[in-house]
């Protein structure tokens, strides 16, 4: 996928995004045809951990819950997985990044 | 109707299974029990726009089979006792909306089907009625959502973890069985071993299931050697091994042999993917009212103690680090033949 990103003209920094944002619509639209599960089944932590479990997470409630209705089934209910990853991801980056600028910048 | 020992009761003119059936989804129907169960569904939504819709549906065709077979409308049912796992009961609620049938909802968790067969037995034997009814449910999608992640999500399930039931079974319970008598049964009491694994529920439920048959067979006075099966609801695997080896060790009783476990029957866990096994208030609901009570009719099977387990938790109390308590209550069948 990089690869093919380079060879259309990006450079790495852009193709590297690329790679990211191509994976997760590609969760996103195998998770919506209810093909995702089959597939994290076969390649277990191989699609959980990295950024493709993450997308699986917030599109796999969107999807159960759009029964609730678009407000309270999908908004509402979008980020029960992928939320705490939000929260304390952000609160550890923040946190790391505030000792890294006071105490380990040179 | 008489009390023995501290738990039990007797029902002095036993009343009996007048019909049973069941109704069950896609994976159950590719089980071991396919061809037992009244009504297959190709697909677990069954044409409903919600899963709870579809576990309703389950309801309305095991009580339609089941009325169909006695030959019977719902207007001659005089109580129906119906339970799912569902919050306020939604499945059995919206299964009966147009049933016009009185109702009594029931939550006893998995151990739904064990009780209100106990309930409805005791109705008819008290001559509160003369035709109950006895119902539980199950769906795996809608308890996935409710109790665990949705469908799509890629988590995996751990290898004790049970797969919930699709399906429904359904009983009518009336004084003038020619075959299938309820004799007895137990309503069992909350045991807590301080299981906090939501994906463990046999090794949670294996001491209730244990408390209650010990207690039954005390209150009776008999032995394991006096029933050619004592059928838990849903241990799986796991909670089979677990009761087995529970009952001898603190009760010193060896159900080995005489031991079954819905849950373990109804799917293939071999070719199945259902790791430790089925679960649910459907799982025995659906076993009991096709192959059991088939065989019997037939004789194949004489005397049935059947304790029906439930774990008694929410997701609210597990999350609140609390411990999981559970309950078994037991109803023995005979063929009366």
């Amino acid at each position: 996928m990089f690869y093919f990103c380079e060879r259309s003209g990006l450079d790495d920094k852009t193709s590297a995004a690329c790679v990211c944002i191509s994976l997760i619509v590609l969760t996103g639209i195998l998770t919506g045809f209810g093909v995702f599960d089959t597939v994290a089944k076969f390649a277990g932590a191989g699609t959980m951990v990295p950024i493709t479990g993450f997308a699986n997470a917030v599109v796999s409630p969107a999807v159960e819950f759009q029964t609730e209705g678009r407000i309270t089934g999908t908004a509402v209910r979008m980020f029960t997985i992928a939320g705490p990853v939000i929260v304390y991801g952000c609160t550890a980056a923040s946190l790391y990044g505030f000792i890294y600028y006071f105490f380990c910048r040179g | 109707m008489k009390r023995a020992g501290a738990n039990t009761v007797i029902f002095e003119s036993p009343p009996g299974v007048i019909s049973a059936a069941s109704s069950v989804g896609k994976a159950e129907s590719k089980g071991p029990l396919a061809a037992c169960f009244d009504v297959t569904n190709e697909n677990d939504g069954i044409s409903c726009g919600t899963w709870e819709h579809a576990e309703a549906a389950l309801v309305k065709q095991a009580t339609d089979a089941a009325l169909k077979k006695a030959d019977l409308s719902p207007a001659d049912i005089q109580i129906a006792f119906a339970g799912d796992l569902l919050n306020q009961c939604t499945a059995s609620t919206f299964g009966f909306r147009e049933k016009n049938i009185p109702m009594a909802g029931l939550f006893g968790a998995c151990s739904t089907f064990a009780l209100s067969l106990f309930l409805a037995a005791a109705a008819v034997d008290s001559g509160m009625a003369s035709l109950a009814l006895a119902e539980a449910s199950s769906h795996f999608c809608a308890a996935e959502k409710q109790f665990r992640f949705p469908l799509e999500y890629g988590g995996q399930r751990t290898p004790t973890a049970q797969r919930t039931v699709t399906g429904a079974g359904a009983a009518i319970i009336g004084k003038n069985s020619k075959k299938i008598a309820i004799r007895a049964g137990t309503v069992g009491r909350i045991t807590d071993y301080g299981i906090k694994d939501m994906t463990n529920m046999g090794a949670a439920m294996a001491p209730a299931a244990a408390a209650t048959i010990a207690a039954f067979l005390k209150d009776t006075n008999t032995s394991p050697d006096n029933y050619d099966m004592i059928l838990t609801g849903d241990l799986g695997r796991i909670g089979s091994e677990i009761l087995v080896e529970l009952m001898r060790r603190e009760y010193a009783i060896d159900i080995k042999k005489a031991h079954a476990d819905c849950g373990v029957m109804i799917f293939d866990g071999n070719m199945q993917d259902t790791h430790a096994g089925g679960s649910g208030c459907g799982c025995s609901a659906a076993v009991i009212c096709s192959t059991i009570v088939s065989k019997l009719e037939s004789g194949q099977l004489n005397r049935v103690l059947f304790a029906g387990t439930g774990a008694l938790m929410s997701p609210l109390t597990v999350y609140q680090g609390d411990t999981i308590p559970c309950i078994a209550h037991a109803v023995y069948l005979t063929n009366e033949e």
